[in-house]
């Protein structure tokens, strides 16, 4: 057994250099008590806050909470520190609200509940305040709604230092990587100075408005994950035992609904593509090189490219599992998958 | 090690949630009952033998009786019923680098009240950087005669789901986001690869053992034998025509859509050209024709102003088919 843990560690260091990994000794430091920096200075410069750091027990239990919920939307608080321009998220916990689409708005009892889970936190010698708030965005995405917007600007009034976090736990499961965004909004009336093009993200048409309304009155802030030593050891051993799980699982089940979701967004967007593009037909096209990708129908191309690209990843692996457990089958492995395929094509 | 009639699994979060008490408890001075010492409660499913423990939180322990503050617990407890209403109260941890003594059952008792056969777990801190996990689970066994509790350690395994392993596996390699496409797959390749290569190393150990049983280097374990003898019976896992079709039909719903995407992609190249194409028209038509050659041919300005205009041209039918075959395409999945 010793050749197989030696195994593990050097495919563990790969990725650590090829991701550019430091497991920050200092990393300690991120769980020490921290006093709030004084005269509030992110009062003073609407973006004064640009970094997130994340441990990992925050972020896996964000994940797991988003994708409990299912279809609907959840909500929690996250807990943590602000030290310079970054804020750290320790840890975070669920509240008891469920929503449907982007009405994640429960105040009232997910205030009191707040307030009775920061109090046991308390004697139970967690000294981290209440940070912010994460919910999920299953299926469509990591941005802010009108809602999200609003519900982020007054909390940005009244409980500052205050983070909003979204999770969409669909996209996770079909890109193989957390699919996490933390904003920050702007105050009312504050108009950013670059209206910078934030990076394309494929959103459904049911949602388009929405995100296209709102989209210059917050900003995100870079995420990255932190773990301490003894967690990076932990992780390290883990591996060793769940690597199996990468084999065992495929997204290609247990992610259909939102496969089959996206294919009847991308359907529907084709639909709007088809009248657009017969205008710009008609009247000698005014659009330029800018728009391609604003169009309706680049839109529906760069969503199938994305889903198609995902959904072969995970019959890639199908294929391979066949050949590894299935091969004495047919006795010749290689060609059992694409003979079959070959002839119902 | 004893066997268990129950089946116990455990999830990295819960592991994950003991070390960051204890870093925390390292880094801040915490005061606990005992240094180096934290306590806390396991939480998760149990239905019927099978036992999962899903996620944990922290318990204050009073010194010097170790004295469990079951108030907090409990007030504890009910806050993680109203979210998660399917979680019940399964056992206790600490980080102890010792097996149980008499400490530990004096706390196991007290956490009885909770649960009538809790488990306790051990994480050992100082064992980290070794080879196997330093992660413990002990079963409460009385004893019939003398009516005497004692901590038996039984096996337990480590389970993710799917959302759990991509998270654990993010935090890991802290995968760069916002890679393209490329990165994407090879990062997908890389960890079946790495996967693949671990099954590899251990079916290596297997056959190395069955050789020196073999050759007569080992003295042949029966118990050992039958399981390596159990698994390899398993090739092929499936095999049945009701599986090859069932793949096959998967394999060409994909192969489907890829089609479809690409046909997506290229209608909307095609559109990009003829929009240019239009554009370059209209401006050096006017100054009497820069590309002569091509008034006449079937790109030339008129044709191309039927393409998408008012007439329903080719462009327009591949469209057409284009949705019409996406909105087919989506019902094979269902």
């Amino acid at each position: 057994m010793a050749s197989s843990s030696t195994d593990a560690s050097n495919a563990l260091k790969t990725w650590l250099l090829e991701n550019n990994v430091q497991t920050v000794e200092p990393t300690d430091e991120l769980y020490e008590r921290t006093p709030l920096p004084e005269g509030r200075p992110w009062t003073k410069d609407p973006r004064y806050f640009k970094k997130v750091k994340m441990s990992a027990i925050a972020l896996i239990k964000m994940v797991l909470h988003a994708r409990r919920g299912g279809h609907l939307e959840v909500m929690g608080l996250m807990q943590g520190k602000v030290m310079g321009d970054t804020m750290v998220v320790l840890d975070a916990f669920a509240l008891p609200v469920e929503g449907t689409e982007t009405r994640v708005n429960a105040q009232q009892e997910a205030f009191e509940f707040m307030v009775r889970y920061q109090q046991t936190s308390e004697s139970l010698a967690r000294v981290e305040n209440v940070v912010g708030w994460y919910h999920s965005h299953p299926g469509y995405g990591c941005w802010l709604s009108g809602i999200d917007v609003s519900t982020q600007m007054t909390n940005q009034q009244y409980q500052e230092p205050f983070l909003a976090v979204v999770v969409d736990p669909n996209r996770t499961i079909s890109a193989g990587r957390v699919e996490i965004g933390a904003f920050r909004t702007y105050p009312a009336g504050y108009t950013p100075p670059d209206a910078a093009k934030s990076e394309y993200q494929s959103i459904p048409l049911s949602k388009i408005e929405d995100f296209g309304v709102h989209a210059n009155q917050y900003y995100q802030l870079d995420v990255s994950l932190f773990k301490s030593r003894l967690d990076a050891q932990l992780l390290d051993l883990l591996w060793n035992k769940h690597w199996v799980n990468t084999l065992a699982q495929s997204p290609l089940t247990s992610n259909k609904d939102y496969f089959v979701g996206q294919m009847g967004d991308i359907a529907a967007k084709l639909d709007r593509a088809e009248s657009q593009v017969q205008q710009i037909g008609g009247s000698s096209g005014k659009k330029g090189d800018d728009d391609a990708d604003a169009s309706h129908l680049g839109k529906a191309a760069r969503d199938a490219t994305k889903l198609v690209s995902e959904t072969t990843h995970a019959l890639m692996s199908q294929v391979i599992k066949h050949v590894v457990f299935n091969a004495g089958a047919n006795g010749a492995a290689g060609g059992a998958v694409p003979a079959v395929a070959g002839q119902r094509l | 090690m004893a066997d268990s009639s129950f089946d116990y699994a455990v999830h990295p979060l819960a592991i994950l949630n003991i070390s960051d008490q204890f870093t925390r408890m390292r880094v801040q001075n915490t005061v606990t009952a005992s240094p180096g010492l934290v306590f806390g409660a396991l939480l998760g499913i149990q239905s019927g033998r099978r036992v999962e423990i899903f996620t944990s939180f922290e318990v204050q322990v009073h010194a010097p009786q170790f004295t469990v503050d079951t108030e907090l617990l409990k007030t504890r407890l009910e806050q993680y019923k109203e979210v998660f209403p399917e979680y019940d109260f399964l056992g206790w941890y600490s980080t102890s680098v010792q097996s149980p003594t008499a400490r530990e059952v004096h706390l196991h008792k007290q956490f009885m009240g909770f649960n009538e056969l809790p488990v306790h777990a051990r994480l050992d801190p100082s064992l980290l950087g070794t080879k196997a996990l330093p992660f413990y689970l002990y079963e409460s066994a009385t004893d019939s005669t003398t009516g005497e509790l004692s901590l038996v350690e039984v096996p337990v395994k480590v389970e993710t789901s799917e959302p759990e392993r991509i998270a654990v596996e993010g935090v890991t390699k802290e995968v760069a986001a916002g890679a393209g496409a490329e990165g994407a797959l090879i990062q997908h390749l890389s960890s079946q690869s790495s996967a693949l290569a671990m099954l590899h190393t251990r079916i290596q150990a297997i056959l190395a053992y069955v050789k020196q049983v073999q050759a007569g280097a080992l003295p042949p374990d029966h118990d050992l034998l039958r399981q390596v003898a159990s698994i390899v019976h398993r090739l092929p896992t499936i095999s049945s025509p009701e599986f090859s079709e069932a793949l096959a039909k998967e394999h060409n719903d994909i192969l489907l859509a890829m089609y479809l995407a690409i046909m997506t992609k290229t209608t909307q190249a095609t559109n990009q050209m003829v929009n240019k194409h239009l554009q370059t028209q209209s401006t050096s038509g006017a100054a009497g024709g820069m590309l002569p050659g091509h008034h006449g041919g079937p790109f030339g300005g008129r044709g191309m102003r039927g393409f998408g205009g008012s007439s329903s041209g080719g462009g327009r039918n591949a469209r057409a088919s284009v949705m019409a075959a996406l909105h087919g395409g989506a019902t094979p999945w269902s």
